[in-house]
């Protein structure tokens, strides 16, 4: 058995001590005995879990967990790098377009702007997954009105200093999709 | 009968002499006697058209043809309204600028900024290809056309014209900095998928105006369509309605 993860930084783990054994997809994954792939980055965004799930073979995983992350955020693709880049509302790496981002947070992207966005990837994962077994859980501090599987508001987890899930948090989220799995 | 069209200016049927009646939706709506819901606009983007399509209850049609435009444009939400953005704006835009010496041009599908003096060496330019952009040289020329169009598209506010030049200043350095062919073929596929899981169950047809679209569409509108002679030289004329019409009529899984 083998289950695709993918999202932002609650995903890959952060602030946990060791996220390779302690965050939700390692637990899930242990409690099947199934193997882990999961690719979720820090600052991704939807259009990222958007971009890699159309990239994936989707018939060669038994399970797919989708964290869908603030609909503020995108990505662009870097020709310096040749890597495609997170861009969230506060940028923490600075570097060339650093002040083209913020200009663009400032003056160009609007909560509606998002909404329409976040409704797009939603429908794009449901669509192409619907074939496959799936979970869309979101994790954010805004009203979500999309009818993902689960909503991990803010206080419905316990917390590291920063805000992201600490080792029971995420034994929680773990047995919360053990409960609708 | 009901059919949903969507795209750009050539599904809207710009240059035509009477659109509504010569565009290829109502070709094909007279052909299966049909009521025709076309809401293409000229320099609408694929992500309008997704929005359009997610906005829309999709039970209402019988069929849905959907015409895929540039991969680089986009749009935007300002002062409660979808502004359109598109190369030709970007073009536009750059009109106000131009005779400070900042041009544009097209390499590997990203804009660059190009030395004017440059500009007869560089065959992708995009301004200086036709007469009429050549008359732009001229500063009163120039600044006519800026005052023509800052007066269509500004009303009576100045805070807008802030509020535009701010927005120009942002989408020019999108162009040069941020966008380029890869993150836009990019983009492409992720619309045509979400319109292909969209339509799964209904009867509709993928079209696109791009030369190498990125995704396997039913139909590329590519310029053996006849297009209209103008000065643009970019739309299909009546004759060019007509095949894409027939185009749409052979696919099969349509009905």
């Amino acid at each position: 058995m083998k289950i695709y993860f993918d999202g932002c930084s609650f995903t890959w783990g952060d602030e946990l001590e060791d996220n390779y054994t302690s965050r939700y997809s390692r637990l899930l994954c242990n409690h099947f005995g199934a193997e882990e792939y999961n690719i979720a980055k820090r600052g991704g965004s939807n259009r990222r879990i958007v971009r890699n799930i159309l990239e994936h073979d989707v018939s060669q995983y038994d399970l797919f967990i989708i964290q869908m992350t603030k609909r503020q955020r995108t990505e662009y693709y870097s020709e310096d790098d040749n890597k495609w880049k997170a861009v969230s509302h506060t940028p923490w790496e600075p570097e060339r377009s650093y002040d083209v981002w913020n200009d663009y947070y400032r003056n160009i992207y609007q909560d509606e702007y998002g909404k329409v966005d976040e409704l797009m990837y939603y429908t794009i994962l449901r669509n192409h997954l619907r074939d496959v077994p799936h979970r869309i859980i979101w994790f954010g501090n805004y009203d979500m009105t999309l009818p993902v599987d689960i909503k991990f508001s803010k206080g419905s987890y316990t917390k590291a200093e920063k805000g992201h899930p600490d080792e029971n948090g995420h034994k929680k989220i773990c047995q919360d999709l053990l409960d609708i799995l | 009968m009901k059919i949903y069209f969507d795209g750009c200016s050539f599904t809207y049927g710009s240059e035509l002499k009477d659109r509504l009646k010569s565009r290829y939706s109502r070709l094909l709506c007279d052909h299966f006697d049909a009521e025709e819901y076309n809401i293409a606009r000229g320099g609408g983007s694929n992500r309008r058209i997704a929005r359009n399509l997610l906005e829309h209850d999709l039970s209402q049609y019988d069929m849905v043809v959907l015409q895929m435009t540039k991969r680089q444009r986009t749009e935007y939400y300002s002062y409660g309204h979808w502004q359109r953005v598109s190369w030709a704006k970007v073009v536009k835009f750059g009109m106000l600028s131009r005779n400070q010496g900042k041009m544009y041009s097209m390499k590997d599908g990203k804009v660059v900024e190009t030395p004017y003096n440059n500009r007869k060496q560089n065959s992708s330019v995009f301004w200086g290809r036709s007469e009429k952009n050549d008359k732009l040289e001229d500063p009163k020329e120039v600044q006519h056309k800026v005052d023509k169009w800052k007066n269509k598209s500004l009303t009576d506010a100045d805070t807008n014209y802030k509020r535009y030049m701010k927005d120009r200043d942002y989408w020019e350095t999108y162009y040069r900095e941020i966008y380029n062919d890869h993150y836009g073929r990019s983009e492409e596929k992720i619309f045509y998928n979400l319109f292909k899981g969209m339509l799964k169950d209904k009867p509709h047809m993928i079209l696109s105006i791009e030369a190498e679209p990125e995704v396997p569409v039913d139909f590329i509108i590519g310029r053996n369509v006849p297009r209209v002679r103008s000065k643009h030289d970019s739309h299909p004329n009546e004759e060019g309605h007509q095949i894409i019409c027939q185009e749409i009529l052979k696919n099969e899984n349509l009905l």
